[in-house]
């Protein structure tokens, strides 16, 4: 039971990262970023291929930076031309990017299915009984400073209150000074490199294979539905309660399947009792 | 459309005609020659054409974004393989599959009604894992762990027979999709997924008609998977993953959506690109990721419009729903019994001004025909009736018990400065705002009670401050669409074509051209709407609401943004709708001349209260509506301001009680 809880308290809060950058993306460019998985599967690729002669901490770096330099490039490329149509647009188009991008990575690197190398050496310590390893641990340690970062970069900084006004009101915020394209390319990067750094959480605890960051984007999405879209705050909680209902599922149930009927349900209830997401604003 | 053959726009085979036979003979001439693997890859272009199909009819028309279509041709797939398994005999399991998918996707559908947009495609992602993971995955079969076989029917044994087969299947959707796109269910999907306001306001039900879209969605994916069951003979959970859902995506995208035509070519090329690289066959999938990514950004309207340009169809109203032609084409006569007007039939563009005065010459007949019978015994003098009537926003009354009437015959004014909350009160009557307190009644029913398309159904229409069209439409869509209300038939025999609704559309068509050519729209019938100036789009939207046959007429701002012709044109078509088709009105207006010249009776709001009431002339006296208008004091009341006319051409005095 305990076990289940640290599982799904780490899985969890990779999930609270990725549905952060998900709905950073969101309020930046008012896009359901489906490639977002992917841009970080990239730099799981280009960091896991580093690894064989860097340090994995440095190839891991390495990996995010090339995650968050994808994120700026599709920003100028793709999105930039459809971030003023309809959303549907840009759904499409993200979607069509994820598809290239796991693509490429199943035609570079195999479709076969791969572990990345422990991050701090094999080492584990026992915390309310249960064994956790070093590279559990500082999984978790990132994603909770790699949070708290952002959210303060967001709430204390300039750059943070343009983001805020960028999405509040374009014609507003470009009138005031700010310049709107720059923060949307300022969020894709920095939405981009947070995805590389779930990417490479979640591998070192699990497998991976091209596409499996769009599953746990799948997660990321009902995270942020959940939380309500436009709520940093409610992103990071929805991406915890995601995964813990997801290891309590699988705890009671046994059955990987019923995992997503899980995700499926929690997603349907919220947004049917409270279209606006539980900390989302009126407007859904 | 009208049951007889119309005269075909172009002289002669077009080219398109030419390349559809050649390909004919082509096909004729190979088919016998075709290898059993041609035939199997034929076959399976033919079923992923289907399902294509089902979902440009849910995202293409309807507008409802589907991420997990592939759940739902498993579905059927899945119902196939189990009648069949009961022994359920061969052509009653096709029909029983699609039946128990229609339900299905119904069903799926229900949050739809709830949410929209983004939020409702992540549903429907979590859905088809669901479906995928829990459904499909489970071991149906006790002696095989991949699925369950089909055992295909001696019927459709051979390579060839199945493929006649599938083609079938196909043509049978095709032709079903053809006669949706002519139904008011066809227009009514558009409508959905352009402006769920305006469909509304027409007297279209929304939410049903969500799961009308979702539930012929469900049959086109139930026929297509029946289909698939039989092709592969066996069924199993990795053929309707996730992957399969997001590639019909891709190709309704990359088709061009709502374009069945497009939806066709892409399904094919996705299809048949993998199976031609053969072993390359991992660039297709990347060949189609690439074109998803780039099309919406950089080629919107897909391949379609490539289809459409290169192969254009006889006439605009057999194109895909989506692409009105941007310009008019040469037309025969128009259809419709007998013209009541001389002269319509060889009008031409840019001759036609509606004939002015007193509306001579104007096709009113046929709008003026009976159009809804009234479930009321009594004949009413009041058709509307409000009091008490008080709004809150959030804390803030926005309207402070207001009261209202519009009798029979009369063309009441609602005027105010901004913020009066005009528009607030006519989104009461309307249905998009509840009262918190009041009453409305119309023609003696409880208004409130009501659902905004019941409203409109009942004869209450109105129109929109900001122009309530769907812009990418045609003039003459957005015209029959206003008049989904009176449609008469339903669902079946819209698709089954039957007499009665050949006979209703044709009316319906007529109607709109008479409503066209009373607002002078009539030469911009195929015209986009996006494309019109501003003015001609207002008389557009006029031209719907007329054709809705309304016994009241709610107008909010009619002449908005008009120069001062425009909207001296405008009030001599309202006069004439008044006049010839008796119709009544109630107008919101800022330009006060105007209002005196059409209206026998004045409300004037001010701050949600109503200030004043009377005719123009009393209005125009009465010195605290000078200064809720200029400012407190700013003027000696009303005396030549020229905040109203001296004496209003259409005031007719005093309101007298009594019919």
């Amino acid at each position: 039971m305990i076990s289940y809880l640290v599982l799904g308290l780490l899985t969890g809060s990779a999930y609270a990262l990725l549905a952060l950058a998900f709905v950073l993306v969101y309020k930046g460019t008012r896009i359901f970023n489906l490639a977002q998985g992917e841009i970080g599967g990239i730099g799981l690729y280009v960091a896991w291929s580093l690894t064989s002669s860097l340090p994995v901490p440095l190839a891991s770096l390495a990996g995010i930076a090339v995650s968050a330099l994808l994120g700026l490039l599709l920003e100028r490329t793709v999105v930039r031309r459809v971030v003023d149509r309809t959303p549907l647009a840009g759904l499409a188009a993200t979607l069509g990017v994820a598809l290239t991008l796991a693509y490429l990575e199943g035609l570079v690197w195999k479709f076969n299915i791969k572990t990345y190398p422990p991050l701090f050496g094999l080492g584990s310590v026992q915390l309310a009984g249960v064994t956790v390893t070093y590279s559990r641990l500082a999984a978790l340690g990132a994603a909770a400073a790699v949070g708290a970062g952002l959210a303060l970069f967001l709430s204390r900084t300039r750059f943070g209150l343009a983001v805020r006004a960028a999405t509040s009101d374009q014609a507003l915020a470009r009138a005031s000074g700010v310049r709107v394209d720059l923060v949307r390319s300022v969020v894709w990067a920095l939405a981009g490199g947070v995805s590389g750094l779930v990417a490479i959480l979640l591998a070192v605890v699990y497998t991976f294979h091209p596409l499996s960051n769009t599953f746990i984007l799948v997660r990321a999405m009902a995270a942020a539905l959940v939380g309500g879209m436009t709520s940093l705050t409610g992103a990071l909680l929805g991406g915890i309660a995601v995964g813990l209902v997801e290891s309590l599922v699988v705890w009671t149930t046994g059955v990987g399947g019923a995992m997503d009927t899980a995700v499926f349900l929690l997603i349907l209830l919220v947004l049917l009792l409270r279209p606006g997401g539980i900390l989302g604003g009126r407007q859904a | 459309m009208a049951g007889k053959p119309r005269p075909k726009a172009g002289r002669g085979p077009t080219l398109g005609s030419l390349l559809l036979v050649g390909a004919g003979l082509t096909v004729g001439f190979f088919f016998p020659r075709l290898s059993p693997y041609s035939l199997y890859v034929l076959a399976l272009v033919a079923v992923q054409m289907v399902a294509t199909l089902s979902l440009n009819l849910l995202m293409g028309y309807a507008g409802q974004v589907s991420l997990g279509q592939a759940a739902l041709v498993g579905m059927g797939a899945y119902a196939v393989a189990q009648l069949a398994a009961w022994r359920v005999p061969f052509p009653l399991t096709l029909l029983a599959g699609a039946a128990a998918t229609t339900a299905s996707a119904a069903l799926v559908g229900l949050p739809s009604l709830r949410i929209r947009g983004l939020q409702l495609a992540a549903t429907t992602l979590a859905f088809g894992i669901m479906a995928e993971r829990l459904i499909f995955a489970r071991p149906w079969d006790p002696l095989s762990t991949a699925g369950m076989s089909v055992p295909r029917p001696p019927a459709i044994q051979g390579d060839r027979a199945f493929f006649l087969f599938a083609l079938g299947g196909l043509a049978t959707v095709l032709v079903l999709d053809a006669s949706l796109r002519k139904t008011r269910f066809g227009r009514a999907f558009l409508a959905v997924r352009f402006r769920e306001d305006t469909a509304a306001a027409w007297g279209i039900p929304v939410g049903l008609t969500k799961l009308l879209a979702y539930a012929l969605s469900g049959l086109y994916a139930g026929i297509a998977g029946g289909m698939y069951a039989y092709l592969l003979e066996r069924v199993s959970a990795d053929t309707f993953n996730i992957w399969q859902s997001l590639a019909y995506v891709a190709a309704v995208v990359v088709g061009g959506l709502g374009s069945w035509r497009g939806a066709m070519v892409a399904a094919a090329f996705f299809t048949g690109l993998p199976e031609l690289l053969r072993s390359h066959a991992v660039y297709a999938p990347l060949a189609g990721a690439v074109l998803l990514a780039l099309v919406p950004g950089v080629w919107p309207e897909g391949l379609g419009a490539v289809v459409d340009r290169a192969l254009p169809l006889p006439g605009p109203r057999n194109r895909g729903l989506r692409t009105p032609s941007p310009a008019p084409a040469p037309r025969g006569p128009l259809s419709g019994k007998a013209d009541p007007v001389p002269g319509t039939n060889s009008m031409k563009a840019g001759t036609s001004e509606p004939p002015d005065g007193d509306g001579a010459g104007v096709p009113v007949a046929v709008l003026r025909a009976p159009l809804r019978p009234l479930r009321l015994s009594v004949p009413v003098t009041t058709l509307l009736r409000a009091e008490g009537v008080s709004v809150t926003f959030g804390g803030l009354e926005v309207l402070k018990g207001l009261h209202l009437e519009v009798r029979r015959g009369e063309v009441v004014g609602l005027i105010g400065p901004n913020g009066a909350g005009k528009t607030t009160f006519f989104n009461v009557f309307s249905g998009f705002v509840l009262p918190r307190a009041g009453t409305v009644t119309y023609r003696n029913l409880d208004l409130l009670s009501l659902p905004t398309h019941a409203r409109a159904s009942l004869g209450l229409v109105r129109t929109f401050q900001q122009v309530g069209l769907c812009r990418e439409m045609s003039v003459l869509e957005n015209v029959l669409l206003a008049q989904y209300s009176l449609g008469r038939y339903g669902l079946l025999g819209g698709l089954a074509r039957l007499p009665r609704v050949r006979t209703q559309e044709a009316e319906a068509r007529s109607r709109a051209e008479a409503a066209m050519e009373v607002m002078g729209v009539l030469e911009l019938r195929d015209e986009k709407v996006s494309s019109l100036p501003y003015g001609k789009q207002r008389l557009v939207e006029l031209a719907g609401a007329v054709a809705a046959g309304p016994a009241l007429l709610l107008l909010d701002e009619p002449a908005a943004g008009m120069d001062p012709g425009e909207a001296a044109e405008l009030a001599r078509h309202l006069r004439d709708l008044h006049h010839e088709l008796g119709m009544s009105l109630l107008v919101i207006e800022h330009h006060v001349p105007f209002v005196a010249e059409i209206c026998n009776y004045v409300y004037v709001l001010n701050e949600g209260e109503v200030l004043a009431e009377g005719s123009p002339e009393e209005i125009q006296k009465d010195p605290r509506v000078v200064s809720a208008y200029l400012g407190s004091g700013a003027l000696p009341a009303g005396q030549g301001s020229g905040f109203l006319p001296a004496n209003g051409r259409g005031a007719k005095g005093r309101r007298t009680t009594g019919a």
